[in-house]
Protein backbone atom coordinates (compact mmCIF):
# COMPACT_ATOMS: atom_id res chain seq x y z
CA UNK A 1 0.00 0.00 0.00
CA UNK A 2 1.32 3.34 -0.91
CA UNK A 3 1.52 6.26 1.91
CA UNK A 4 -0.94 8.59 2.28
CA UNK A 5 1.02 11.40 0.62
CA UNK A 6 2.01 9.04 -1.75
CA UNK A 7 -1.43 8.54 -3.13
CA UNK A 8 -1.96 12.33 -2.88
CA UNK A 9 0.74 13.75 -5.14
CA UNK A 10 -0.02 10.97 -7.81
CA UNK A 11 -3.70 11.97 -7.78
CA UNK A 12 -2.92 15.24 -8.20
CA UNK A 13 -0.88 14.48 -11.26
CA UNK A 14 -3.65 12.22 -12.82
CA UNK A 15 -6.30 15.60 -12.72
CA UNK A 16 -3.66 17.87 -14.02
CA UNK A 17 -3.07 15.25 -16.81
CA UNK A 18 -5.97 14.50 -17.55
CA UNK A 19 -7.20 18.12 -17.20
CA UNK A 20 -4.08 19.12 -19.95
CA UNK A 21 -5.44 16.22 -22.17
CA UNK A 22 -9.35 17.86 -22.11
CA UNK A 23 -7.85 20.85 -22.47
CA UNK A 24 -5.84 21.13 -25.31
CA UNK A 25 -8.79 19.12 -27.24
CA UNK A 26 -11.51 20.94 -26.32
CA UNK A 27 -8.95 24.34 -27.33
CA UNK A 28 -7.52 22.85 -30.39
CA UNK A 29 -8.51 24.66 -32.83
CA UNK A 30 -7.13 27.71 -31.51
CA UNK A 31 -4.06 26.79 -30.47
CA UNK A 32 -2.97 24.11 -32.61
CA UNK A 33 0.14 25.01 -34.78
CA UNK A 34 -0.41 23.81 -37.99
CA UNK A 35 -3.66 22.47 -39.72
CA UNK A 36 -3.87 18.72 -38.82
CA UNK A 37 -5.85 17.59 -41.78
CA UNK A 38 -2.64 19.11 -44.24
CA UNK A 39 -0.46 16.80 -45.98
CA UNK A 40 3.26 17.88 -47.15
CA UNK A 41 5.25 15.28 -48.73
CA UNK A 42 8.36 17.39 -48.30
CA UNK A 43 8.55 17.46 -44.75
CA UNK A 44 7.21 13.92 -44.14
CA UNK A 45 8.58 11.50 -41.40
CA UNK A 46 10.95 14.59 -39.72
CA UNK A 47 11.58 13.44 -36.04
CA UNK A 48 10.76 15.92 -33.46
CA UNK A 49 12.41 19.09 -34.44
CA UNK A 50 12.12 22.79 -33.33
CA UNK A 51 9.59 23.56 -36.05
CA UNK A 52 7.22 20.63 -35.31
CA UNK A 53 7.48 19.40 -31.79
CA UNK A 54 6.25 16.22 -31.82
CA UNK A 55 7.84 15.57 -35.66
CA UNK A 56 5.36 14.73 -38.40
CA UNK A 57 4.51 11.94 -40.05
CA UNK A 58 4.34 9.68 -43.37
CA UNK A 59 2.03 12.62 -44.84
CA UNK A 60 3.65 15.09 -43.93
CA UNK A 61 1.26 16.27 -41.51
CA UNK A 62 2.15 17.75 -38.23
CA UNK A 63 1.91 15.44 -35.26
CA UNK A 64 1.53 17.81 -32.71
CA UNK A 65 -2.21 19.40 -34.02
CA UNK A 66 -2.96 15.85 -34.68
CA UNK A 67 -2.69 14.56 -31.25
CA UNK A 68 -3.97 17.36 -29.91
CA UNK A 69 -7.54 17.01 -31.81
CA UNK A 70 -7.04 12.71 -31.53
CA UNK A 71 -7.99 12.73 -28.08
CA UNK A 72 -11.26 14.26 -29.25
CA UNK A 73 -13.16 11.30 -30.26
CA UNK A 74 -11.49 9.01 -27.98
CA UNK A 75 -12.93 10.92 -24.84
CA UNK A 76 -16.56 11.28 -26.26
CA UNK A 77 -16.58 8.12 -27.42
CA UNK A 78 -16.00 6.53 -24.30
CA UNK A 79 -18.00 8.39 -22.09
CA UNK A 80 -20.69 8.12 -24.76
CA UNK A 81 -20.16 3.86 -23.95
CA UNK A 82 -20.22 3.93 -20.67
CA UNK A 83 -22.90 5.97 -19.86
CA UNK A 84 -25.02 4.00 -22.12
CA UNK A 85 -23.46 0.78 -20.75
CA UNK A 86 -24.05 1.96 -16.91
CA UNK A 87 -28.02 2.91 -17.81
CA UNK A 88 -28.56 0.21 -19.25
CA UNK A 89 -26.85 -1.63 -16.82
CA UNK A 90 -27.78 0.03 -13.92
CA UNK A 91 -31.24 0.06 -14.66
CA UNK A 92 -31.73 -4.02 -15.57
CA UNK A 93 -29.54 -4.66 -12.34
CA UNK A 94 -31.74 -2.54 -9.88
CA UNK A 95 -34.58 -3.78 -11.33
CA UNK A 96 -32.88 -7.83 -11.51
CA UNK A 97 -32.10 -6.93 -7.90
CA UNK A 98 -34.97 -5.59 -6.51
CA UNK A 99 -37.73 -8.27 -7.82
CA UNK A 100 -35.77 -11.02 -7.46
CA UNK A 101 -37.08 -14.26 -8.16
CA UNK A 102 -38.06 -15.37 -11.84
CA UNK A 103 -36.69 -12.36 -12.97
CA UNK A 104 -33.38 -12.83 -11.32
CA UNK A 105 -33.21 -16.51 -12.96
CA UNK A 106 -33.72 -15.15 -16.14
CA UNK A 107 -31.64 -12.72 -15.81
CA UNK A 108 -28.91 -14.93 -14.53
CA UNK A 109 -29.14 -16.83 -17.92
CA UNK A 110 -29.15 -14.31 -20.12
CA UNK A 111 -25.99 -12.88 -18.12
CA UNK A 112 -23.81 -16.17 -18.62
CA UNK A 113 -25.36 -15.95 -22.38
CA UNK A 114 -23.53 -12.91 -22.68
CA UNK A 115 -20.47 -13.56 -20.68
CA UNK A 116 -20.48 -16.73 -22.86
CA UNK A 117 -18.69 -15.19 -25.54
CA UNK A 118 -15.50 -13.69 -25.13
CA UNK A 119 -16.09 -9.82 -24.89
CA UNK A 120 -13.36 -9.26 -27.44
CA UNK A 121 -14.63 -11.32 -29.97
CA UNK A 122 -18.22 -10.00 -29.28
CA UNK A 123 -16.78 -6.43 -29.48
CA UNK A 124 -14.53 -7.45 -33.06
CA UNK A 125 -17.75 -9.25 -34.36
CA UNK A 126 -20.49 -6.64 -33.74
CA UNK A 127 -18.42 -3.91 -35.25
CA UNK A 128 -17.46 -6.23 -38.13
CA UNK A 129 -21.27 -7.03 -39.21
CA UNK A 130 -22.01 -3.29 -38.62
CA UNK A 131 -19.24 -2.00 -41.03
CA UNK A 132 -17.25 0.37 -39.84
CA UNK A 133 -18.26 3.29 -38.16
CA UNK A 134 -18.81 5.01 -35.00
CA UNK A 135 -22.49 3.34 -34.61
CA UNK A 136 -21.11 -0.31 -34.73
CA UNK A 137 -18.12 0.72 -32.13
CA UNK A 138 -20.82 1.93 -29.73
CA UNK A 139 -23.31 -0.48 -29.95
CA UNK A 140 -20.07 -3.73 -29.69
CA UNK A 141 -18.85 -1.69 -26.66
CA UNK A 142 -22.00 -1.14 -24.67
CA UNK A 143 -23.40 -5.19 -25.70
CA UNK A 144 -20.28 -6.37 -24.04
CA UNK A 145 -19.89 -3.84 -21.53
CA UNK A 146 -23.81 -3.90 -19.77
CA UNK A 147 -23.55 -7.00 -17.88
CA UNK A 148 -20.44 -6.37 -16.29
CA UNK A 149 -22.25 -2.96 -14.70
CA UNK A 150 -25.46 -5.13 -14.24
CA UNK A 151 -24.26 -7.52 -12.35
CA UNK A 152 -22.45 -5.25 -9.74
CA UNK A 153 -25.37 -3.01 -9.52
CA UNK A 154 -27.76 -5.96 -8.97
CA UNK A 155 -25.58 -7.52 -5.98
CA UNK A 156 -25.27 -4.04 -4.51
CA UNK A 157 -29.21 -3.63 -4.75
CA UNK A 158 -29.68 -7.36 -3.24
CA UNK A 159 -27.59 -6.07 -0.59
CA UNK A 160 -29.29 -2.70 0.48
CA UNK A 161 -32.69 -4.37 -0.04
CA UNK A 162 -32.08 -6.53 3.25
CA UNK A 163 -31.42 -3.38 5.55
CA UNK A 164 -34.00 -2.65 8.16
CA UNK A 165 -35.08 0.91 6.62
CA UNK A 166 -36.44 -0.98 3.41
CA UNK A 167 -38.45 -2.75 5.60
CA UNK A 168 -39.77 -0.36 7.10
CA UNK A 169 -40.71 1.53 4.28
CA UNK A 170 -42.41 -1.39 2.87
CA UNK A 171 -44.31 -1.29 6.06
CA UNK A 172 -45.34 2.03 5.79
CA UNK A 173 -46.49 1.11 2.27
CA UNK A 174 -44.45 2.85 0.33
CA UNK A 175 -44.77 2.44 -3.67
CA UNK A 176 -41.52 -0.06 -5.13
CA UNK A 177 -40.90 2.93 -7.55
CA UNK A 178 -40.61 5.23 -4.54
CA UNK A 179 -38.19 2.83 -2.99
CA UNK A 180 -36.08 2.09 -6.13
CA UNK A 181 -35.57 6.06 -7.02
CA UNK A 182 -35.62 7.65 -3.63
CA UNK A 183 -34.01 5.27 -0.99
CA UNK A 184 -32.01 2.70 -3.36
CA UNK A 185 -30.24 5.20 -6.20
CA UNK A 186 -29.28 7.65 -4.07
CA UNK A 187 -27.41 4.72 -2.15
CA UNK A 188 -25.71 3.76 -5.23
CA UNK A 189 -24.12 6.77 -6.11
CA UNK A 190 -20.77 5.83 -4.78
CA UNK A 191 -20.59 2.58 -6.80
CA UNK A 192 -21.86 3.64 -9.92
CA UNK A 193 -19.37 6.84 -9.88
CA UNK A 194 -16.48 4.01 -8.93
CA UNK A 195 -17.81 1.71 -11.61
CA UNK A 196 -17.59 3.95 -14.29
CA UNK A 197 -14.39 5.95 -13.76
CA UNK A 198 -12.69 2.34 -14.05
CA UNK A 199 -14.60 1.47 -16.66
CA UNK A 200 -14.15 4.15 -18.94
CA UNK A 201 -10.66 3.50 -18.95
CA UNK A 202 -11.48 0.06 -20.12
CA UNK A 203 -13.74 0.89 -22.96
CA UNK A 204 -11.03 3.59 -23.93
CA UNK A 205 -8.28 0.89 -24.52
CA UNK A 206 -11.69 -1.27 -25.93
CA UNK A 207 -12.19 1.70 -28.47
CA UNK A 208 -8.63 1.95 -29.07
CA UNK A 209 -8.08 -1.45 -29.78
CA UNK A 210 -11.15 -1.41 -32.60
CA UNK A 211 -10.02 1.50 -34.56
CA UNK A 212 -6.57 0.57 -34.27
CA UNK A 213 -7.96 -3.09 -36.43
CA UNK A 214 -9.80 -0.82 -38.33
CA UNK A 215 -13.22 -0.85 -37.15
CA UNK A 216 -13.97 2.15 -35.46
CA UNK A 217 -12.81 5.53 -35.70
CA UNK A 218 -11.91 5.81 -39.90
CA UNK A 219 -8.83 7.78 -41.13
CA UNK A 220 -8.55 10.84 -41.95
CA UNK A 221 -9.99 11.79 -38.34
CA UNK A 222 -7.11 12.02 -36.20
CA UNK A 223 -7.41 9.43 -33.43
CA UNK A 224 -4.62 8.21 -31.60
CA UNK A 225 -4.77 4.34 -32.38
CA UNK A 226 -5.73 5.42 -36.25
CA UNK A 227 -2.50 6.97 -36.06
CA UNK A 228 -0.78 4.05 -34.17
CA UNK A 229 -2.50 2.01 -37.12
CA UNK A 230 -1.48 4.45 -40.21
CA UNK A 231 2.55 4.14 -38.88
CA UNK A 232 2.94 0.41 -38.54
CA UNK A 233 4.13 0.31 -41.86
CA UNK A 234 7.30 3.16 -40.69
CA UNK A 235 7.84 1.98 -37.42
CA UNK A 236 10.97 0.82 -37.86
CA UNK A 237 12.17 3.86 -39.18
CA UNK A 238 10.19 6.47 -37.29
CA UNK A 239 9.57 4.26 -34.01
CA UNK A 240 8.48 7.90 -32.69
CA UNK A 241 5.14 8.23 -34.98
CA UNK A 242 3.51 5.24 -32.71
CA UNK A 243 5.61 5.97 -29.35
CA UNK A 244 3.74 9.64 -29.13
CA UNK A 245 0.27 7.99 -29.65
CA UNK A 246 0.85 5.16 -27.46
CA UNK A 247 1.88 7.82 -24.86
CA UNK A 248 -0.79 9.59 -25.23
CA UNK A 249 -3.45 6.74 -24.55
CA UNK A 250 -1.27 5.54 -21.67
CA UNK A 251 -1.32 8.88 -19.74
CA UNK A 252 -5.51 9.16 -20.34
CA UNK A 253 -5.82 5.66 -19.37
CA UNK A 254 -3.64 5.86 -16.36
CA UNK A 255 -4.72 9.04 -14.92
CA UNK A 256 -8.01 7.28 -15.50
CA UNK A 257 -7.46 4.47 -13.61
CA UNK A 258 -5.61 6.11 -11.07
CA UNK A 259 -8.76 8.50 -10.29
CA UNK A 260 -10.55 5.45 -10.67
CA UNK A 261 -8.82 3.91 -7.77
CA UNK A 262 -8.88 6.97 -5.39
CA UNK A 263 -12.29 7.26 -5.89
CA UNK A 264 -12.98 3.36 -5.17
CA UNK A 265 -10.60 3.95 -1.65
CA UNK A 266 -12.88 7.39 -0.97
CA UNK A 267 -16.05 5.56 -1.31
CA UNK A 268 -14.28 2.49 0.59
CA UNK A 269 -16.12 0.04 -1.78
CA UNK A 270 -13.70 -2.63 -2.98
CA UNK A 271 -14.77 -4.87 -6.26
CA UNK A 272 -14.38 -8.20 -5.49
CA UNK A 273 -15.57 -9.72 -8.51
CA UNK A 274 -13.88 -13.32 -9.89
CA UNK A 275 -15.47 -12.50 -12.93
CA UNK A 276 -13.50 -10.27 -15.68
CA UNK A 277 -15.43 -8.33 -18.18
CA UNK B 1 -14.98 -39.41 -7.78
CA UNK B 2 -18.33 -38.85 -5.19
CA UNK B 3 -21.89 -38.86 -5.87
CA UNK B 4 -22.31 -34.65 -5.81
CA UNK B 5 -19.37 -33.86 -7.57
CA UNK B 6 -21.13 -36.34 -10.19
CA UNK B 7 -24.52 -34.31 -9.48
CA UNK B 8 -22.51 -31.09 -9.77
CA UNK B 9 -21.18 -31.97 -13.24
CA UNK B 10 -24.74 -33.15 -14.19
CA UNK B 11 -26.42 -29.77 -13.26
CA UNK B 12 -23.51 -28.18 -15.07
CA UNK B 13 -24.24 -29.98 -18.06
CA UNK B 14 -28.11 -28.95 -17.99
CA UNK B 15 -27.08 -25.16 -17.15
CA UNK B 16 -25.16 -25.33 -20.57
CA UNK B 17 -27.40 -26.12 -22.66
CA UNK B 18 -29.82 -22.81 -22.72
CA UNK B 19 -26.37 -20.82 -22.62
CA UNK B 20 -25.47 -22.19 -25.62
CA UNK B 21 -28.27 -22.09 -27.57
CA UNK B 22 -28.39 -18.23 -26.26
CA UNK B 23 -24.91 -17.98 -27.90
CA UNK B 24 -26.28 -19.23 -31.51
CA UNK B 25 -29.28 -16.88 -31.02
CA UNK B 26 -27.31 -14.20 -30.50
CA UNK B 27 -24.49 -15.60 -33.59
CA UNK B 28 -27.48 -15.91 -36.06
CA UNK B 29 -29.06 -12.23 -35.44
CA UNK B 30 -25.70 -10.56 -35.24
CA UNK B 31 -26.13 -10.67 -39.32
CA UNK B 32 -29.19 -8.78 -38.70
CA UNK B 33 -27.57 -5.43 -38.03
CA UNK B 34 -25.51 -5.59 -40.81
CA UNK B 35 -26.30 -2.81 -43.14
CA UNK B 36 -27.76 -4.20 -46.94
CA UNK B 37 -29.66 -6.95 -47.81
CA UNK B 38 -26.96 -10.70 -48.00
CA UNK B 39 -28.28 -11.71 -51.69
CA UNK B 40 -26.74 -8.02 -52.35
CA UNK B 41 -23.55 -9.03 -50.56
CA UNK B 42 -23.16 -12.61 -52.09
CA UNK B 43 -23.81 -10.98 -55.62
CA UNK B 44 -21.28 -8.59 -55.01
CA UNK B 45 -18.71 -10.81 -54.31
CA UNK B 46 -19.42 -13.47 -57.01
CA UNK B 47 -18.72 -10.44 -59.48
CA UNK B 48 -22.06 -9.29 -60.78
CA UNK B 49 -21.82 -5.61 -60.88
CA UNK B 50 -25.30 -5.84 -61.91
CA UNK B 51 -27.69 -8.48 -60.73
CA UNK B 52 -31.20 -8.74 -62.27
CA UNK B 53 -34.07 -8.56 -60.20
CA UNK B 54 -35.02 -12.56 -60.95
CA UNK B 55 -31.44 -13.24 -60.32
CA UNK B 56 -31.88 -11.27 -56.51
CA UNK B 57 -35.50 -13.22 -56.36
CA UNK B 58 -33.74 -16.74 -56.93
CA UNK B 59 -30.87 -16.32 -54.66
CA UNK B 60 -33.36 -14.59 -51.41
CA UNK B 61 -35.36 -17.74 -52.08
CA UNK B 62 -32.57 -20.15 -52.16
CA UNK B 63 -31.18 -18.83 -49.01
CA UNK B 64 -34.41 -18.67 -47.39
CA UNK B 65 -34.53 -15.51 -46.74
CA UNK B 66 -37.93 -14.56 -46.99
CA UNK B 67 -39.08 -16.96 -44.20
CA UNK B 68 -39.77 -15.60 -41.04
CA UNK B 69 -36.69 -14.47 -38.67
CA UNK B 70 -37.59 -17.95 -36.44
CA UNK B 71 -38.20 -20.11 -39.44
CA UNK B 72 -34.97 -18.63 -40.73
CA UNK B 73 -32.79 -19.58 -37.31
CA UNK B 74 -34.18 -22.90 -36.76
CA UNK B 75 -33.28 -23.82 -40.10
CA UNK B 76 -29.87 -22.83 -39.26
CA UNK B 77 -29.38 -24.39 -36.29
CA UNK B 78 -30.79 -27.96 -37.04
CA UNK B 79 -27.87 -27.37 -39.83
CA UNK B 80 -25.27 -26.19 -36.82
CA UNK B 81 -26.17 -28.89 -35.25
CA UNK B 82 -25.31 -31.06 -37.75
CA UNK B 83 -21.72 -29.39 -38.28
CA UNK B 84 -22.80 -27.53 -41.23
CA UNK B 85 -22.02 -23.85 -40.83
CA UNK B 86 -22.64 -23.02 -44.40
CA UNK B 87 -20.02 -21.88 -46.98
CA UNK B 88 -17.54 -18.84 -46.78
CA UNK B 89 -18.44 -16.14 -49.08
CA UNK B 90 -15.00 -15.44 -50.24
CA UNK B 91 -12.49 -18.33 -50.57
CA UNK B 92 -16.09 -20.74 -51.34
CA UNK B 93 -14.86 -23.77 -48.67
CA UNK B 94 -17.13 -24.66 -45.98
CA UNK B 95 -16.55 -22.72 -42.59
CA UNK B 96 -16.23 -25.86 -40.50
CA UNK B 97 -13.09 -26.75 -42.92
CA UNK B 98 -11.97 -23.11 -42.50
CA UNK B 99 -11.69 -22.95 -38.85
CA UNK B 100 -10.60 -26.44 -38.59
CA UNK B 101 -7.15 -24.99 -40.73
CA UNK B 102 -7.08 -22.18 -38.22
CA UNK B 103 -6.81 -23.88 -34.85
CA UNK B 104 -3.71 -25.15 -34.42
CA UNK B 105 -1.67 -21.72 -35.02
CA UNK B 106 -4.42 -20.34 -32.31
CA UNK B 107 -4.15 -23.22 -30.26
CA UNK B 108 -0.35 -23.20 -30.05
CA UNK B 109 -0.78 -19.54 -29.34
CA UNK B 110 -3.28 -19.73 -26.74
CA UNK B 111 -1.55 -22.66 -25.04
CA UNK B 112 2.04 -20.87 -25.27
CA UNK B 113 -0.04 -17.89 -23.79
CA UNK B 114 -1.86 -19.54 -20.85
CA UNK B 115 1.47 -21.15 -19.79
CA UNK B 116 2.99 -17.84 -19.70
CA UNK B 117 0.32 -15.82 -17.99
CA UNK B 118 0.22 -18.86 -14.98
CA UNK B 119 3.75 -18.62 -14.71
CA UNK B 120 3.61 -15.01 -14.70
CA UNK B 121 0.75 -14.07 -12.52
CA UNK B 122 2.05 -16.58 -9.48
CA UNK B 123 5.51 -14.94 -9.71
CA UNK B 124 3.93 -11.77 -9.63
CA UNK B 125 1.22 -12.22 -6.90
CA UNK B 126 3.83 -13.86 -4.61
CA UNK B 127 7.02 -11.53 -4.91
CA UNK B 128 4.63 -8.03 -4.51
CA UNK B 129 2.86 -9.96 -1.92
CA UNK B 130 6.18 -11.01 -0.13
CA UNK B 131 7.96 -7.78 -0.95
CA UNK B 132 4.41 -5.61 -0.22
CA UNK B 133 6.38 -3.39 2.26
CA UNK B 134 9.53 -2.78 0.47
CA UNK B 135 10.71 -1.23 -2.60
CA UNK B 136 10.41 -4.10 -4.98
CA UNK B 137 6.69 -4.29 -3.76
CA UNK B 138 5.96 -0.27 -4.76
CA UNK B 139 8.05 -1.33 -8.25
CA UNK B 140 5.75 -4.10 -8.87
CA UNK B 141 2.78 -2.57 -8.42
CA UNK B 142 4.18 0.75 -10.50
CA UNK B 143 4.54 -1.91 -13.49
CA UNK B 144 0.92 -3.28 -12.91
CA UNK B 145 -0.37 0.02 -13.36
CA UNK B 146 1.34 0.60 -15.98
CA UNK B 147 0.40 -2.32 -17.79
CA UNK B 148 -3.01 -1.96 -16.97
CA UNK B 149 -2.94 1.13 -18.92
CA UNK B 150 -1.53 0.52 -22.06
CA UNK B 151 -3.58 -1.32 -25.09
CA UNK B 152 -1.97 -4.60 -25.33
CA UNK B 153 -1.40 -3.53 -29.42
CA UNK B 154 1.10 -0.92 -28.25
CA UNK B 155 2.86 -3.47 -25.97
CA UNK B 156 3.25 -5.92 -28.82
CA UNK B 157 4.35 -3.32 -31.23
CA UNK B 158 6.81 -1.92 -28.57
CA UNK B 159 8.34 -5.62 -27.98
CA UNK B 160 8.27 -5.89 -31.87
CA UNK B 161 10.12 -2.95 -32.67
CA UNK B 162 13.31 -3.85 -29.29
CA UNK B 163 13.32 -7.27 -30.15
CA UNK B 164 13.37 -7.65 -33.83
CA UNK B 165 14.58 -4.05 -34.87
CA UNK B 166 17.17 -3.16 -32.16
CA UNK B 167 18.39 -6.44 -30.95
CA UNK B 168 17.60 -8.48 -34.19
CA UNK B 169 17.43 -11.73 -32.20
CA UNK B 170 13.66 -12.48 -32.30
CA UNK B 171 11.50 -12.44 -35.99
CA UNK B 172 9.13 -10.34 -36.33
CA UNK B 173 6.17 -12.55 -37.74
CA UNK B 174 5.08 -15.79 -39.04
CA UNK B 175 5.03 -19.15 -37.13
CA UNK B 176 7.73 -20.98 -39.11
CA UNK B 177 9.85 -22.23 -35.82
CA UNK B 178 9.74 -22.55 -31.98
CA UNK B 179 11.41 -18.71 -31.44
CA UNK B 180 8.24 -17.05 -33.64
CA UNK B 181 6.34 -17.95 -30.73
CA UNK B 182 8.08 -16.17 -28.31
CA UNK B 183 7.08 -12.50 -28.54
CA UNK B 184 3.45 -13.60 -29.72
CA UNK B 185 3.01 -15.43 -26.16
CA UNK B 186 4.94 -13.00 -24.45
CA UNK B 187 2.93 -10.26 -25.44
CA UNK B 188 -0.29 -11.43 -24.78
CA UNK B 189 0.00 -12.80 -21.38
CA UNK B 190 1.45 -9.65 -19.92
CA UNK B 191 -1.27 -7.84 -19.21
CA UNK B 192 -3.34 -10.71 -17.66
CA UNK B 193 -0.83 -12.01 -15.65
CA UNK B 194 -0.84 -8.64 -14.20
CA UNK B 195 -4.46 -9.16 -13.37
CA UNK B 196 -4.34 -12.03 -12.37
CA UNK B 197 -1.39 -11.32 -10.10
CA UNK B 198 -2.94 -8.80 -8.48
CA UNK B 199 -5.61 -10.92 -7.44
CA UNK B 200 -3.28 -13.54 -6.22
CA UNK B 201 -2.21 -10.39 -4.17
CA UNK B 202 -4.82 -9.74 -2.22
CA UNK B 203 -6.12 -13.01 -1.95
CA UNK B 204 -2.74 -14.13 -0.07
CA UNK B 205 -3.35 -10.72 1.59
CA UNK B 206 -6.11 -12.28 2.90
CA UNK B 207 -5.15 -15.76 3.46
CA UNK B 208 -1.97 -14.27 5.53
CA UNK B 209 -4.64 -12.00 7.96
CA UNK B 210 -6.43 -15.26 9.36
CA UNK B 211 -5.32 -16.70 12.30
CA UNK B 212 -3.80 -20.50 11.24
CA UNK B 213 -1.48 -17.95 9.49
CA UNK B 214 -0.52 -15.56 12.49
CA UNK B 215 -0.14 -18.86 14.48
CA UNK B 216 2.53 -20.70 12.11
CA UNK B 217 3.84 -16.99 12.29
CA UNK B 218 4.07 -17.62 15.95
CA UNK B 219 5.19 -20.90 15.76
CA UNK B 220 8.39 -19.07 14.20
CA UNK B 221 7.64 -20.50 10.97
CA UNK B 222 9.34 -18.46 8.06
CA UNK B 223 7.54 -15.77 5.76
CA UNK B 224 8.71 -17.83 3.21
CA UNK B 225 7.22 -20.99 3.88
CA UNK B 226 4.12 -19.82 5.05
CA UNK B 227 3.25 -17.53 1.99
CA UNK B 228 4.58 -20.87 -0.14
CA UNK B 229 2.67 -23.70 1.99
CA UNK B 230 0.10 -21.77 4.14
CA UNK B 231 -1.47 -19.58 2.34
CA UNK B 232 -0.59 -19.97 -1.53
CA UNK B 233 -2.66 -23.50 -1.71
CA UNK B 234 -6.03 -21.60 -0.17
CA UNK B 235 -5.20 -17.99 -2.54
CA UNK B 236 -5.02 -19.90 -5.55
CA UNK B 237 -8.59 -21.29 -5.67
CA UNK B 238 -9.92 -17.93 -7.81
CA UNK B 239 -7.19 -17.53 -9.43
CA UNK B 240 -7.87 -20.74 -11.06
CA UNK B 241 -10.98 -19.61 -12.10
CA UNK B 242 -9.73 -16.41 -13.30
CA UNK B 243 -7.61 -18.09 -15.38
CA UNK B 244 -10.51 -20.10 -17.04
CA UNK B 245 -12.00 -16.79 -17.65
CA UNK B 246 -9.16 -15.34 -19.29
CA UNK B 247 -9.09 -18.01 -21.98
CA UNK B 248 -11.78 -15.67 -23.41
CA UNK B 249 -9.51 -12.68 -23.03
CA UNK B 250 -6.62 -14.47 -25.28
CA UNK B 251 -8.75 -15.52 -27.49
CA UNK B 252 -10.19 -12.04 -28.54
CA UNK B 253 -6.79 -10.86 -27.88
CA UNK B 254 -5.68 -13.23 -30.28
CA UNK B 255 -7.33 -10.99 -33.10
CA UNK B 256 -4.62 -8.37 -32.46
CA UNK B 257 -1.62 -10.45 -31.93
CA UNK B 258 -2.11 -12.27 -34.71
CA UNK B 259 -3.32 -9.26 -36.85
CA UNK B 260 0.26 -7.62 -35.45
CA UNK B 261 2.51 -10.85 -36.22
CA UNK B 262 0.79 -11.64 -38.96
CA UNK B 263 -0.21 -15.49 -38.17
CA UNK B 264 -2.48 -17.29 -40.08
CA UNK B 265 -4.97 -18.53 -36.88
CA UNK B 266 -8.74 -17.47 -35.75
CA UNK B 267 -8.22 -13.89 -35.27
CA UNK B 268 -6.94 -13.51 -38.26
CA UNK B 269 -9.76 -15.46 -40.08
CA UNK B 270 -12.21 -13.10 -38.30
CA UNK B 271 -10.36 -10.05 -39.54
CA UNK B 272 -10.28 -11.54 -42.92
CA UNK B 273 -14.20 -12.35 -42.76
CA UNK B 274 -14.73 -8.60 -42.05
CA UNK B 275 -12.79 -7.16 -44.50
CA UNK B 276 -14.74 -9.33 -47.22
CA UNK B 277 -18.01 -8.76 -45.56
CA UNK B 278 -18.03 -12.61 -45.16
CA UNK B 279 -20.63 -13.28 -42.72
CA UNK B 280 -20.96 -16.78 -42.55
CA UNK B 281 -17.18 -17.01 -41.68
CA UNK B 282 -17.75 -14.48 -39.10
CA UNK B 283 -20.62 -16.28 -37.57
CA UNK B 284 -18.83 -19.36 -37.29
CA UNK B 285 -16.02 -17.32 -35.55
CA UNK B 286 -18.40 -16.40 -32.94
CA UNK B 287 -20.35 -19.48 -32.31
CA UNK B 288 -16.60 -21.26 -32.15
CA UNK B 289 -15.05 -19.02 -29.63
CA UNK B 290 -18.01 -18.78 -27.57
CA UNK B 291 -18.47 -22.65 -27.50
CA UNK B 292 -14.73 -23.00 -26.18
CA UNK B 293 -14.95 -20.20 -24.06
CA UNK B 294 -17.90 -21.84 -22.25
CA UNK B 295 -16.82 -25.49 -22.26
CA UNK B 296 -13.28 -24.22 -20.68
CA UNK B 297 -14.80 -22.32 -17.96
CA UNK B 298 -17.47 -25.23 -17.43
CA UNK B 299 -14.41 -27.42 -17.21
CA UNK B 300 -12.44 -25.66 -14.90
CA UNK B 301 -15.87 -24.85 -12.53
CA UNK B 302 -16.17 -29.39 -12.30
CA UNK B 303 -12.00 -29.32 -11.65
CA UNK B 304 -12.30 -26.33 -9.04
CA UNK B 305 -15.77 -28.29 -7.39
CA UNK B 306 -13.67 -31.81 -7.43
CA UNK B 307 -10.50 -30.35 -5.67
CA UNK B 308 -13.02 -28.32 -2.86
CA UNK B 309 -16.86 -28.58 -2.90
CA UNK B 310 -16.84 -26.32 -0.38
CA UNK B 311 -15.89 -23.31 -2.62
CA UNK B 312 -18.92 -22.36 -5.12
CA UNK B 313 -17.04 -19.11 -6.77
CA UNK B 314 -19.40 -18.26 -8.49
CA UNK B 315 -21.33 -16.76 -5.63
CA UNK B 316 -18.86 -14.56 -4.15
Amino acid sequence: MPKMSDSKWSIYLSIFVLLCIIVSGLAAPLIMPYNPFQPDMSIRLQSPNSEHWLGTDALGRDMLSRMMLGSRNTIILSLVCTSIAMTAGGIIGMLVGYYGQTADKIYNVICNIFQGIPGTCLMIAIAGFWGPGIGGLILAVVISNWTGFSRIIRAEVIRIRQAGYIEGLICLGAGDMRIIFHHILPNLRGIMLVLGTQRLGRSILSIAGLSFLGLGIQPPAPDWSVMINDSMLYYRSAPYLVLIPGCGIFLLVSSINNIGKHLERCFGWHKNEVRPE
Amino acid sequence: MSIQTIQFIKNKIISLIPVLIGISFITFSLVFITPGNPEDIILEQSGMTVASEGERLQLRQELGLDDSFWVQYLHWLINVLHGNLGNSFHTGRGIVEEIYMRIPYTTIIACGAIGLTTLFSLLYGLVSNYYSHGRIGRLLSLYGQVCLSVPGFLIAIMLVYFFCEVMGIMPSGGLTDVSGLVLPTISMSLISSVMIGQVLNRQLALELDKYYCKVARLRGLSRKRILLEYALPNAVMPVIAMLGNYTGAILGGSVVIEYIFSIPGLGAMALEAIHFRDYPMLQGYVLFTGIVYVMVNSIVDIVLYAINPKMDLRER
